[in-house]
């Protein structure tokens, strides 16, 4: 192997070292491998910032914040300091726009699509929204979901509307989306798609792609609680970021299980009815996933979470 | 802020400094946002205004200090105590023995954290350039460190 050969394979073992993996290495590779590994413990060893200097760079990106907010483009979007949608009222929102974002007028809207998609995480339904704090980069925009309790920068509450389009077969979504959807390949006995709806968010820029989603609605013979749901998402979550760095964390949300689906990360929740509040939301098992660039949800009311990571794996 | 302040501590090798610089750094990323103009391209871009910023620091003050120059100094600030720290001595003074190039190298691949790609865009060198020099400096380095 020559220098140049040695030398990028040692900078792939080094991002692999960095991503948590190790390449097999020869006795001369595995003692430069042991040199980058104590240069990669530098930074927590250096130790951290001065509160003074996290401050002041606090404060400018604060500043930054502001200044995006007032600039941001008209929409319809109510700026109100209520009625974003149920359940968000006691969340506050931060985005890092002033470092992270060009051009800024498009915050806002970038800031509202992530609003929905984190909302609709978690169960197919406007009415219940699990929340969760994370991180989401979506575009050119981070955006940082704070427990009220933590300082906030500034604070956005929106409403939106969405027009949700029933279409005849997958077919026909396909060519309204203009690309192929997932779909499962396996489905567990007797079940059969019944319903194929795409929703739009119609407030939305065109640059942020519409439609937002596509939902496939499985049913079985069994009776209405017989159910499968497929929600595609045409939104990921930014680069660094899987579904295994976001917390999860809300009364309804009663299990969280680390999955992978096809060897990328996810999630497994089990939602229930909060014990004491007469809340209407059937005890749930959800999946979501990112796959081929889609962030993907399938939901069940009565299949078993076996069943369910299985119609996972088979989506393609 | 802890990855473009350490990458300026190991330039400056004074805490002070380092800090202050740090803050400059993120003062004029604030102000030329609008000069970025895609997300993937954010750490090299902020790690270029880092670079800079210490450039022209030096250019208008002095030379550049040597690096390690605060460690073992007789009466270390808590943030050079940790800078003295066995570890980070053996390994900020290996890396004082490199030629700046490897050293800025090395700072940027593991204190920035940058990949090759992003260190190509900020030194201008070709991604397999950039591999070169780090196998090079890993080796160099490993050496410094088995004296």
């Amino acid at each position: 192997m020559d220098e140049t050969q040695a030398a990028l394979w040692l900078s792939q073992a080094i991002d692999q070292l960095y991503d948590g993996e190790r390449l097999d290495a020869t006795s001369e590779d595995a003692a430069l491998l042991a040199v980058a590994e104590r240069l990669a413990g530098l930074n927590r060893a250096l130790g951290p910032a001065r509160p003074v200097l996290e401050q002041r760079v606090a404060a400018l990106v604060e500043r930054r914040t502001e200044a995006c907010s007032e600039q941001s483009e008209s929409m319809p979007i109510t700026n109100a300091l209520h009625g974003f949608v149920h359940g968000y009222t006691d969340w506050v929102v931060r985005v890092i726009c002033g470092i992270r974002v060009v051009p800024q007028r498009w915050n806002l809207a970038v800031l509202v699509v992530a609003m929905l998609v984190i909302g609709w995480l978690v169960w197919p339904g406007r009415a219940t929204l699990a929340r969760f704090g994370g991180v989401v980069n979506l575009g050119p925009v981070e955006v940082r979901l704070l427990a009220p309790t933590e300082p906030a920068v500034s604070v956005h509450q929106v409403q939106v509307t969405t027009t949700e389009r029933r279409v005849g077969s997958l077919a026909e979504a396909e060519a309204q989306v203009g690309r192929s959807l997932l779909r499962p390949t396996w489905l567990p006995t007797g079940y059969a798609l019944r319903q194929v709806t795409v929703v739009y968010y119609d407030a939305m820029p065109r640059w942020l792609g519409q439609p937002l989603f596509v939902d496939l609605s499985y049913r079985a013979d069994q009776g209405p609680a017989a159910r499968l749901d497929v929600r595609q998402y045409f939104v990921a979550l930014g680069p660094g970021r899987d579904l295994h760095s976001l917390h999860f964390s809300d009364d309804q949300v009663r299990q969280v299980t680390r999955v992978e689906i096809g060897g990328q990360p996810g999630v497994l929740l089990t939602l229930g009815p909060v014990a004491g509040t007469g809340t209407p939301l059937p005890r749930l098992t959800v999946v979501v996933w990112q796959q081929d660039g889609l962030l993907l949800e399938l939901s069940t009311p009565n299949l078993t979470a076996d069943e369910l990571l299985s119609v996972a794996r088979s989506v393609k | 802020l802890p990855r473009v302040l350490n990458y300026i501590r190991l330039r400056v090798g004074d805490e002070d400094l380092a800090q202050d610089l740090t803050a400059t750094v993120f003062e004029r990323a604030v102000a030329r946002i609008d000069t970025l103009r895609s997300e993937g391209a954010f750490a090299a871009w902020l790690f270029r205004i880092a670079h800079n910023t210490v450039v022209e620091h030096y250019r208008r003050r002095q030379p550049l200090v040597p690096l390690g120059a605060d460690l073992g100094a007789p009466d270390p600030a808590p943030e050079a105590r940790v800078l003295a720290a066995s570890e980070v001595e053996a390994l900020v003074r290996a890396l004082g023995m490199l030629p700046e190039r490897e050293q800025e190298i090395i700072r940027l691949r593991f204190v920035a954290e940058l990949r090759n790609r992003e260190i190509a865009e900020i030194t201008g060198l070709t991604e397999t350039h950039v591999a070169v020099i780090l196998y090079r400096a890993l080796r160099r380095l490993r050496q410094q460190l088995e004296k």
